[in-house]
């Protein structure tokens, strides 16, 4: 499976209503990178840009190993304080929790995989972006301004979404990441692998085996009382959307700044509140390389054709397995879209994501 | 106006719907004229008119850099596009010429890397000098708040300080001078004191970006001026530093060269092609870094009070065959022939053999690099009185008169700009040269290709 879409316009002189159309098929199934998680442990299978793959498999294992020396560390300190030093040593040896993980297919999980996946690639076209500075050097650029901004909310918002990218840098760097997933993934990763480091022990004694668990159960605990969700990066980037909240005129104009900048989690979350979607679901249309729903998305918010223009030059810039091409020869049907009919093809994405997890799956169902 | 930092006048040029070059300037008719195009026909050079029917399509402003071919040398350019009147208007300035490496990838990305690996912290700016990108841990350590100083001007964090000559080195980069490793500040409200290293970043237009910066506590706090350099640090760097250098740097790079190059002859299996191309960037740029470091090593010898040169007997015309001969495959690849003295010529000398060996590979070098494909570069030996002289010579673009001083000049380059080679090769080749007691000369005229003589006395 793969992440590329199949084209339904190969006309490339295309009329905005089969834009419409196509987008409003192509919606329901935005959950599909949720689909090809299995490709990702597939040795044989490179069907996902290598850069991407990349990234995702090096922010897992990172943050399992991370998730895992804290559990190792907290659990061994309840351990040895307990009179049982031996068992915290034995903690520390055995097989690296990441191959255990994967081994007993406890890293496919749905909302771990789309939400690293997701985020790789969304990095993988961020890290390449060629940005643009102001034609006035002495301008700050869009998040320096905003941190000085006279409202408090959106200053603040500003400086942690600043802050925040700079927490994941430098996590990145150093291989601690032990708490950036949503809290969901979050919360059953950490349960996962502390069940993993249970079997580093022989536990046929069960009173060893209740001091374990005991304490792999407090250090579990501890790890996620001291996960904070809101200091995740996309967090800060809808935060600092919401405090903006932009009239449609401006979005553009702040969506198109964020990409100058060099910020696309600020677009993606800009975007996402424009159209009234999830960030995950927006990303998702922004990484989508076919590109169809992402023109379309983008007149929901009334964008020109310019603003798409430029947006469609920059991220094939940033990505160059993207058609400029077919962007280029469909740009004036897609200028020509109602904005008003455009949010109405995107309604779909708006729905709970179960239901259109199910509308899908009736329709796989249908076309068999 | 934020205007691009590289030093060269714009040049523009107009290109219709059509992708006809209507008017150029000279750098880019020029350009076009080598690629085989001319005013009034399609435009030549396929990344400008790529990105002039992408202006012409979109309608809207494009910025994007291209590499494109000048001669057998490669130019980075930064070229915007816009609409009008009559087509395209194409604004193109950069005219660098490339590394001799490729880069691939996020350059700020690699910089903080690089940067990362000896600093205590990593910051970042936009091109106000904005803080952009802050460690909150590192403010945990140094003692300030990295969340409230995120978008403030970078003095609000760091006190700068002067250098000895009453500039700061942090201003110099941004006005377009490049990186600098030596800006002396103060975090301020800590105490701590810190060097700043950056380097500047560019947009899509060329335009400056803002800095990618570490900055490394100083071990021993200066008080007022910075230290003096040690009393033996002739070339600028501490002591031993060369030395050092390519003990560290030697070995990795040596298996740098010989894994890239089996990867490019595609020894182990059959490589997509550009990914093998990959491996011969690779492999190049590890024997630029390799010559670049044997330079350094030979600069601080030769820079030595206590330098010595052995003085013994040698057939300066067998030396010279041996050079040419190590640039036969070379010169090959870019078609030009080494006209070598014949095998039963022979003319006595005095100087050390692997040091003349290293003057004529480096002057034989140059003359292939600069010679137009499909000439001859002439290796030719004479006595004259009581010296024995070999002279390179080649037709190429030759060097102007006032240049003449300057290509023997530590680090002394005609075109600064100009990719390849550490501008340190005739500087030691004349050094060395003299310290047989001999010479290295030039003669030559713009356009008129170079001659270098090299003197040594007779056996």
């Amino acid at each position: 499976m793969s992440l590329e879409s199949v084209d339904p316009l190969s006309d490339a002189a295309v009329t905005g209503d089969a834009l419409l159309a196509s987008a409003a098929c192509a919606v329901a199934s935005s959950t599909r990178i949720r689909h090809v998680r299995h490709d990702l442990f597939a040795d044989d299978d490179t069907r996902i840009d290598e850069d991407v793959r990349a990234r995702f498999l090096a922010a897992l294992q990172r943050i399992v190993s991370a998730v895992a020396s804290e559990l190792i560390a907290g659990a061994g300190r309840i351990l040895a304080g307990g009179g049982d030093p031996e068992l915290a040593t034995a903690l520390t040896e055995g097989h690296p929790p990441y191959a255990m993980l994967r081994d007993h297919g406890l890293l496919d999980d749905p909302a771990l995989v789309g939400e690293l996946l997701g985020r790789a690639a969304l990095d993988a076209i961020d890290d390449r972006l060629p940005g643009r500075t102001a034609d006035d050097a002495d301008q700050p650029s869009l998040l320096a301004r905003l941190a000085d901004h006279g409202d408090r909310i959106v200053a603040q918002s500003a400086r942690a979404l600043m802050t925040a990218e700079s927490r994941r840098r430098d996590a990145h760097a150093s291989d601690t990441d032990p708490a950036d997933l949503g809290a969901e993934a979050q919360h059953r990763l950490v349960w996962r692998i502390a069940a993993a480091l249970r079997t580093r022990l022989d536990l046929t004694d069960p009173r060893r085996a209740a001091i374990v668990d005991a304490a792999l159960g407090d250090a579990a605990r501890r790890s996620l009382r001291a996960y904070d969700e809101g200091s995740r990066v996309e967090s800060a980037a809808v935060r600092l959307a919401a405090a903006l909240d932009p009239a449609q005129g401006e979005l553009s104009v702040l969506a198109i700044e964020a990409l100058d900048d060099r910020r696309l989690t600020l677009f993606v979350a800009l975007l996402a509140r424009g159209l009234h979607i999830a960030f995950d679901d927006a990303r998702d249309l922004l990484i989508d390389r076919q590109g169809n729903r992402l023109w379309v998305a983008l007149r929901a918010i009334d964008c020109s054709r310019a603003d798409i223009a430029r947006i469609g030059f920059v991220l094939s810039e940033a990505d160059p397995r993207r058609d400029l091409d077919y962007l280029v020869d469909r740009i004036d049907g897609i200028a020509a879209i109602d904005p008003n009919q455009a949010s109405a093809a995107c309604t779909l994405l708006r729905a709970d994501p179960e239901y259109r997890e199910a509308i899908v799956r009736f329709d796989r169902s249908v076309q068999r | 106006m934020n205007a691009p930092h590289f030093s060269l006048p714009i040049a523009t040029a107009t290109i219709d719907a059509a992708g006809r070059l209507l008017r150029a300037d000279p750098r880019i008719d020029d350009l076009n004229s080598q690629a085989g195009g001319s005013i009034g026909d399609r435009c030549a050079i396929p990344q400008l008119a790529e990105i002039a029917r992408l202006a012409d399509r979109l309608q809207i402003q494009l910025s994007r850099a291209i590499v494109v071919a000048d001669g057998d040398e490669d130019v980075e350019l930064w070229v915007r596009a816009e609409r009008s009147d009559d087509g395209v208007l194409l604004e193109v300035t950069g005219w660098r010429g490339r590394d001799p490496w490729r880069q691939v990838g996020d350059g700020a990305g690699r910089e903080r890397d690089h940067f990362r690996a000896d600093a205590d912290f990593l910051w970042e700016t936009d091109a106000a000098l904005r803080i952009t990108m802050l460690s909150e841990e590192a403010g945990a350590r140094f003692g300030f708040d990295a969340q409230a100083l995120a978008g403030q001007p970078i003095t609000r964090l760091f006190a700068l300080a002067e250098s000895g000559d009453g500039e700061l080195p942090l201003l110099r980069a941004v006005s377009g001078q490049g990186r600098f490793d030596d800006q002396l500040a103060e975090i301020r409200g800590t105490g701590h004191q810190v060097t700043l290293s950056a380097s500047p970043r560019t947009d899509a237009g060329g335009r400056f970006a803002g800095l990618t910066g570490a900055a490394t506590r100083l071990e021993n706090p200066v008080v007022a001026a910075p230290p003096s350099p040690p009393a033996r640090d002739l070339t600028g760097l501490p002591e031993r530093f060369t030395e050092r250098l390519e003990t560290a740097l030697r070995r990795p790079l040596d298996r740098i060269i010989a894994n890239a190059d089996s990867i490019h002859a595609q020894s182990d299996g059959p490589l997509r092609q550009d990914y093998a191309d990959y491996a011969l960037d690779i492999a190049n740029a590890g024997r630029h870094l390799l010559s670049l470091v044997e330079d350094l090593v030979d600069l601080e010898a030769i820079e030595q009070p206590d330098f010595r040169i052995e003085r013994e007997a040698i057939d300066l015309a067998d030396i010279a065959r041996r050079a040419a001969g190590l640039l036969a495959v070379r010169a090959g690849q870019r078609d030009v022939t080494i006209d070598r003295p014949d095998f039963d010529a022979m003319l006595a000398a005095t100087g050390e053999f692997r040091r003349v060996l290293q003057i004529l590979v480096n002057l034989i070098g140059n003359a292939v690099r600069y010679a137009p494909a499909g000439s001859i570069v002439s290796v030719t030996i004479r006595p004259d009185d009581n010296r024995a002289m070999v002279t390179v010579s080649d037709v190429g673009k030759g060097i102007a008169l006032e240049d003449q001083d300057r290509i023997f000049a530590k680090f002394g380059r005609v075109d600064p700009g100009e990719a390849g080679g550490s501008g340190l090769g005739l500087y030691i080749a004349r050094r060395l040269a003299r310290a047989m007691g001999g010479d290295l000369l030039v003669d030559s005229a713009a356009g008129q290709g170079a001659r270098f003589t090299l003197t040594l006395p007779v056996g």
